[in-house]
């Protein structure tokens, strides 16, 4: 398992730094297709399988087509040669560092038993919180299941927030793109069907 | 896990399969490039400009319109998993977001977003 | 399952009523707009108006003054109750100033409304969130409507920028949000504020390891905060925003959004965080003093009438934040007293702004404040009275609310605090004045004055209310601190 995760890892690190190395953008965006590929790899291995759908689905199948239509609507043609990347590593190198540092801190660290030696050794007894083993409770579900179980129920807020972003993404885009120019004849798919040809062609005398 | 292991096989064997398409022609056809050879021919002809010319916004605006109705799609699959599990409130809550996103659905038509000329 | 959130939705009636009614609207109006647009914007300000009116009565007449709902993730207190009365009373005052200015812009998009009432929904969905998850969603659906909103006239290349400088910068702040969030969800578990409260309880400065990446957490939360509300070292986008956007616009970013981001910002720091009050206290300390230092020292150099009410808002973020380095529940108070003060002071300068329109368009340089004595006196002591209130001259409404942050301030130890933001406010007068003399005392000869239009009665009365609120608030300003106290005492 561990040599999946390695290799999908490593696959995704690479044709992620292909992603900014690339001289045309066309090829940037293939590399990111390939990225999110290994990166929904990766999610399959900690067992996420919906979101590793999820991932295919809409960052592949339509986040990327969009990329690729920004490269298009752009009409770059190849990118100037980063002929000044020296420029912004050491901005650029020490915030990925600062990440990496904090990354690592953070890894593996609980909150929960609050310093308890700190406290003395008679508290240990009394702040120590029970447990209880959510594993041996609950029952064996998939992913999907256990989501589909929380987010239509429980948790409905966060679902209808998502309904809500989503009527306003759609209202923002066509409000922001859609130009209705009153000169460009339209189809008018209702009227062109109910045309009855004895009506309309007429005998010229 | 294991359900994907199928998946990984096939994986790798897209990949030999392409890869062995490819590299085969390189090792085994004769190359022999004259100008001739490798120009245009038939009903091909050089082409008159760049074919990554500008395009009109409203590929991108059906793209988006695309994503959001891919989101809303997504969401179905738990909840028709799950259907028998979560009651009517579950059943209703799906109603609502289907109903909220039908309200934009009825915006996008008649505003003419989904047309073309 | 419907018995477990019963009563929650009577809990939610404010916010189902908008949305039901915007709902309606939008139908409305995508169904009988073909070929009456522009009628069609006022009927939906007229009814979108009413909305907003039954909205608020149901606001104040709700039952419920304190309570959880759905599941952890909202809450209703009195801070809540305050804040969303105050952002519906801005998106009114917005929607007054719009019925003469949509048509003077040819903006014919009824969506204006409809996305202004979405913004209004999504501010006081975020004022009540109680949860990091739910806080996310609620500022990403009030950040993607107001992006649309500033590039809102997309053939003017300044409002087209200011769209996407917007978007880019808000979409970097919500990542900085999630990055935080996460780094505290993975090393507590929990996203839920007051469960963070609880964890925290009593933390000493003793493990700095486990401590540290909260304390990271913590300054990547009021970074992304500072981001939105504008404050200082962050502050690049605000003026570029503010000047493009159509104005009505920027008026209401200047107001909705900064009063339920210091709600969010409040929920968070207060209620979730308040262990941690030295580590984030010297962050807000410092923005603060930048703020203030920027907003003032940048708008002596503008030139532009809404660069000039941007870099006035940075500074007027900058004394808030002076009320939430505090720590204590005056400071709270004050800054509730700030924002109500600040709304009406807004308000009444945008709405001045908007009436000095003349046939040729609206003004957009201070030039062309020049000689506005002549023009219209009554126009010009509104506006001058206002500037004196935004600097804080005594017996105005702007004095009183920063007097009362800078004696939090000060009960709270934080001196240097006050006397800066006492300085500075000095050295704000400097530009307001300079307005107020080109108002007055410019010298009269070279004018050719150019007829201002006549002002339509909605901003007339926003005016007059405005005015009378800036003038007044000082001779009896105890409703004002009752509200204020009880939105703070949510906190106690």
């Amino acid at each position: 398992m561990n040599l999946f995760l390695a290799a999908f890892a490593a696959l995704g690190i690479s044709s992620s730094i292909m992603v900014i190395r690339a001289n045309n953008p066309v090829y940037s965006v293939l590399y990111l297709i390939l990225v999110f590929v290994n990166v929904s790899g990766i999610l399959i291995l900690q067992g996420l399988d919906f979101f590793a759908m999820i991932f295919l689905v809409v960052y592949v199948g339509a986040i990327a087509v969009l990329f690729l239509f920004v490269v298009m609507m752009l009409n770059i043609k190849v990118e100037e040669k980063q002929e000044s990347m020296l420029r912004y590593l050491p901005v650029g190198g020490g915030i990925g560092l600062i990440f990496f540092l904090e990354v690592v801190i953070g890894l593996d660290k609980e909150f929960v038993p609050l310093n308890l030696l700190s406290l003395g050794p008679s508290y240990e007894s009394e702040i120590l919180p029970e447990y209880l083993h959510w594993g041996e409770t609950l029952a064996q579900k998939t992913g999907i299941e256990a989501i589909g179980q929380v987010i239509y129920t429980y948790y409905f807020y966060y679902f209808f927030m998502a309904s809500f972003i989503l009527l306003v993404a759609m209202i923002g885009a066509i409000l922001l793109t859609l130009h209705n120019d009153p000169k460009v004849k339209r189809q008018e798919v209702f009227e062109q069907n109910a045309r009855e040809f004895s009506r309309t062609i007429q005998k010229a005398s | 896990m294991t359900e994907f292991f199928p998946i990984f096989i096939f994986l790798i064997i897209s990949l030999g399969l392409s890869l062995i398409l490819v590299g085969i022609p390189f090792i085994v056809a004769p190359q022999k490039a004259d100008p001739e050879k490798i120009s245009a021919y038939e009903c091909g002809f050089d082409p008159f400009d760049d074919a990554r010319g500008k395009f009109d916004i409203r590929f991108y605006l059906v793209a988006i319109l695309f994503i959001i109705f891919d989101l809303e799609v997504s969401f179905l699959f738990p909840w028709s998993l799950v259907l028998g599990e979560i009651s009517f409130f579950g059943f209703w809550t799906m109603i609502f977001f289907l109903l909220i996103l039908t309200l934009g659905f009825v915006y996008e038509w008649k505003k003419g977003a989904l047309d073309w000329e | 399952m419907f018995y477990l959130f019963e009563s929650d939705f009577l809990g939610l009636i404010p916010e189902t009523f908008l949305l039901l009614g915007l709902s309606a609207l939008l139908g409305y109006g995508v169904w009988y707009e073909k070929g009456r647009e522009s009628d069609m914007t006022s009927h939906q300000l007229w009814i979108g108006g009413l909305c907003l009116v039954f909205t608020f009565i149901l606001l104040c007449e709700s039952p419920l003054m304190n309570m959880i709902l759905c599941y952890n993730t909202l809450i209703i207190d009195g801070m809540s109750a305050f804040l969303k009365s105050l952002i519906l009373i801005s998106t009114l005052c917005i929607f007054g100033l719009s019925f003469a200015y949509l048509p003077q812009e040819r903006i014919k998009a009824f969506e204006f409304i409809i996305l202004l009432l979405l913004a209004t929904l999504s501010l006081m969905l975020m004022v009540s969130s109680y949860d990091f998850i739910s806080l996310y969603l609620a500022i990403e659906f009030q950040s993607l409507g107001l992006y649309v909103l500033a590039a809102l006239k997309r053939d003017n290349e300044y409002s087209t920028e200011a769209g996407l400088k917007y978007f880019v910068l808000g979409a970097f702040s919500s990542g900085f949000l999630l990055f935080g969030a996460s780094l505290i969800y993975g090393l507590t578990g929990t996203t839920n504020f007051e469960d963070l409260g609880l964890l925290f309880t009593g933390v000493g400065p003793t493990d700095l390891f486990t401590q540290g990446s909260i304390v990271v957490g913590l300054l990547f939360l009021s970074v992304a905060f500072l981001f939105k509300v504008s404050a200082a070292p962050f502050h690049m986008w605000s003026p570029d925003v503010y000047e493009g956007a159509p104005t009505v616009i920027t008026a209401f970013f200047s107001i909705a959004p900064k009063l339920a981001l210091f709600g969010v910002l409040i929920r968070v720091f207060y209620l979730g965080f308040f262990d941690f009050l030295f580590s984030w206290q010297q962050i807000f300390f410092f923005c603060s003093l930048a703020s203030m230092v920027f907003g003032s020292f940048g708008a002596l150099g503008q030139v532009k009438i809404k660069r000039l009410l941007a870099f006035s808002s940075i500074g007027h973020v900058g004394y808030m934040l002076i009320g939430l380095a505090t720590g204590t529940l005056q400071g709270l108070q004050g800054i509730f007293l700030y924002l109500l003060v600040y709304m009406i002071m807004t308000i009444n300068a945008f709405s001045v702004v908007l009436s000095l329109r003349t046939r040729e368009g609206e003004p957009k340089f201070l030039l062309d404040l020049k000689n506005l004595n002549l023009k219209s006196p009554i126009l010009a002591i509104t506006l001058s009275i206002t500037l004196f209130s935004m600097a804080g001259i005594p017996p105005l409404a702007g004095f009183l609310s920063k007097f009362y942050l800078f004696f939090a301030a000060l009960d709270a130890s934080l001196y240097s605090l006050a006397i800066l933001g006492v300085l500075s406010s000095v050295i704000s007068c400097f530009y307001y004045i300079s307005l107020i003399k080109l108002m007055y005392f410019h010298k009269a000869d070279e004018v050719e004055l150019k007829p201002i239009l006549p002002i339509d009665s909605q901003k007339g009365l926003l005016l007059g209310l405005s005015f009378f609120g800036i003038l007044f608030i000082f001779l009896y300003p105890s409703p004002f601190f009752l509200l204020s106290h009880a939105a703070a005492l949510s906190f106690s």
